[in-house]
C-alpha cells in the first residue's frame, strides 16, 4: 500500500494516522501482513506482552547458555583429569620400557618367522638334494656338467697331480739315497780307521804276546770291522731296493700315458658325436609333440575319453 | 762321455738319470730335455755322445727328432736309443727305419739299459 506524503510526514512526527474505513479486501490482507513489521503501530498491552515474552526468551537463552557452560566445564574437567592421570601414572621411564617391550616383542616375532622360513628353506633344500642324489645314483639323472665331473678335465687333473706327487716321491727316494751315500762314506772312514787299529794291535799282540789286553783289543777291533762291513752291505741292499722303487715308478709314466690315451679317445668321441648330430644349416627350434600314439604316459587320452571330453565341453 | 736324456715326464727323466748314475756316470755326465724341440736346441749348442729319447712327446716327438738328427746338424752319426712305452712290432720297425740304434720298451731295468748302452757305444 502506498502512502501519501501526508501520512509519511505524520508518521515521521509520531502522529497516528486515522484508518480509513473504506479499505478493500486487498488492503486488509496487506495490513495483516504489515502487522508483523516493527513499523506497525502497537498497543501498550501488546508491547508489554512482547516485552514479557522477550524476557522469557532471554531467560531460556540464558538458561541454555548456563547449561552449555556447565557441559563445557564438565568436558574440560574430564580432559584435565585424563591428562593428569597420564602424567601421574605413566612416567617417561615407563614409556621407554613400554616402547622397548614392544620392540622386543616385534623382533622376537620377526626372528621366529625368519627362523621358520630359513628352516623351511633348509629342509626343502636338503630334501631336494637327497632326491637328486638318489636319481643320479640310479642313473636316471646325469651328473651335472661341473669341473669336478667333466671326464677329460678330471683325467687331466689326475695325470698332472700324480706327476707332481711322483716327483715328490722321487725327491724322498733321492734324499734317502744321498743320505745312504753319506753313511757309506763315514763307514768307509770307520773301516779305514779300524784297519789301522787292527794292524797296530796285531803288531803289538805279536810283539807282546804276554799282554792279553792287546789281543783282546785286536779281537774287539776285528769284531767292529765286521759290524761296519754288515752296515755297508745293508746300505747297499737298501740302495738296491731304492733303485727298484725308482724303476717301479716308471709305471707312473706308463699309467699317465694310459690316461692320456683314454682322454684322447674321449676327445675324439666328442668330435665324432658332434659331427654325427650336428646339422649342416642353421636350424630353428621346432615344436615337438608331448604325447604320441604308442607312448606309455599315464596322461594319454583314449578314444572314449576323448569323446566324453568333447561332449562335456560341447554342452 | 755326455748323454742327452729326452722325455716329457720329469719322473721318467729322473729315473733314467738314476739308472745312468747306477752305471757309473755322474750328474754332470748327462743333460735333460722335455721334448724334441728342446733336445734339438741342446744338440745345436753342445756335443753329445749318446741320445736316450722317448717317442710320444709334445711339440716334436722322438721319431721326428731322430729323423732330424739323422738328416741335419752335427750329430748325424750319434748313437740313439729310444726308450718308450710303444711296444708294437710295427713301431719298433718304424723307429729302426728312422735311424734308431736300439730300442727299449718301458718299464726297463738298469741292466737292460747298461746292456743297450754298451752295445751302441762299442
Amino acid at each position: 500500500m502506498s502512502m501519501s506524503q501526508e501520512e509519511i510526514e505524520a508518521l515521521m512526527n509520531g502522529l497516528e494516522v486515522p484508518e480509513e474505513d473504506s479499505t478493500s479486501s486487498e488492503e486488509t490482507e496487506e495490513e495483516s501482513i504489515e502487522e508483523d513489521t516493527p513499523s506497525q503501530s502497537m498497543s501498550e498491552d501488546d508491547i508489554a506482552k512482547l516485552l514479557s515474552s522477550t524476557d522469557e526468551e532471554e531467560e531460556i537463552i540464558e538458561d541454555n547458555e548456563s547449561k552449555n557452560a556447565d557441559v563445557k566445564d564438565d568436558i574440560s574437567e574430564v580432559l584435565n583429569e585424563i591428562d593428569n592421570m597420564e602424567d601421574d601414572d605413566i612416567s617417561s621411564d615407563d614409556e621407554d620400557m613400554l616402547s622397548q617391550n614392544d620392540l622386543e616383542e616385534e623382533t622376537e616375532e620377526s626372528n621366529e618367522f625368519l627362523e621358520e622360513d630359513n628352516s623351511d628353506d633348509a629342509e626343502f633344500t636338503e630334501k631336494a638334494k637327497n632326491w637328486t642324489e638318489k636319481k643320479i645314483t640310479k642313473g636316471e639323472f646325469p651328473f651335472p656338467a661341473e669341473p669336478s665331473t667333466k671326464v677329460v678335465s678330471q683325467l687331466n687333473e689326475v695325470a698332472n697331480d700324480s706327476e707332481e706327487k711322483a716327483g715328490q716321491i722321487f725327491d724322498v727316494l733321492s734324499f734317502i739315497l744321498d743320505d745312504n751315500a753319506v753313511i757309506q762314506k763315514s763307514n768307509k772312514n770307520m773301516v779305514s780307521f779300524l784297519d789301522k787299529e787292527i794292524e797296530l794291535l796285531n803288531a803289538l799282540s805279536n810283539k807282546f804276546p804276554n799282554i792279553n789286553i792287546f789281543d783282546e783289543r785286536l779281537k774287539e777291533a776285528q769284531s767292529m770291522k765286521e759290524i761296519t762291513s754288515d752296515i755297508a752291505n745293508r746300505i747297499s741292499a737298501e740302495d738296491m731296493r731304492l733303485f727298484e722303487a725308482m724303476e717301479l715308478m716308471q709305471f707312473h709314466d706308463i699309467n699317465r700315458q694310459k690316461i692320456e690315451r683314454v682322454m684322447s679317445v674321449i676327445r675324439k668321441l666328442t668330435v665324432y658325436l658332434n659331427n654325427l648330430f650336428e646339422e649342416d644349416d642353421d636350424y630353428e627350434e621346432i615344436a615337438v609333440a608331448k604325447h604320441i600314439h604308442g607312448d606309455s604316459n599315464s596322461d594319454l587320452v583314449g578314444a572314449e575319453d576323448l569323446d566324453a571330453l568333447i561332449a562335456e565341453f560341447s554342452k | 762321455m755326455k748323454i742327452l736324456i729326452v722325455d716329457d715326464s720329469s719322473t721318467m727323466r729322473r729315473i733314467i738319470g738314476n739308472v745312468v748314475m747306477q752305471l757309473g756316470f755322474t750328474k754332470d755326465d748327462f743333460d735333460e730335455a722335455e721334448d724334441g724341440l728342446k733336445a734339438w736346441k741342446e744338440l745345436s749348442n753342445k756335443k753329445y755322445d749318446v741320445i736316450l729319447t722317448d717317442w710320444n712327446m709334445p711339440n716334436m716327438n722322438g721319431l721326428e727328432l731322430v729323423k732330424r738328427v739323422r738328416s741335419e746338424g752335427a750329430h748325424q752319426s750319434i748313437p740313439i736309443i729310444m726308450i718308450t712305452t710303444e711296444g708294437g712290432k710295427s713301431e719298433v720297425i718304424t723307429a729302426l727305419k728312422a735311424g734308431v740304434n736300439n730300442y727299449i720298451v718301458k718299464p726297463f731295468s738298469a741292466e737292460i739299459l747298461k746292456e743297450k748302452l754298451d752295445g751302441v757305444l762299442k
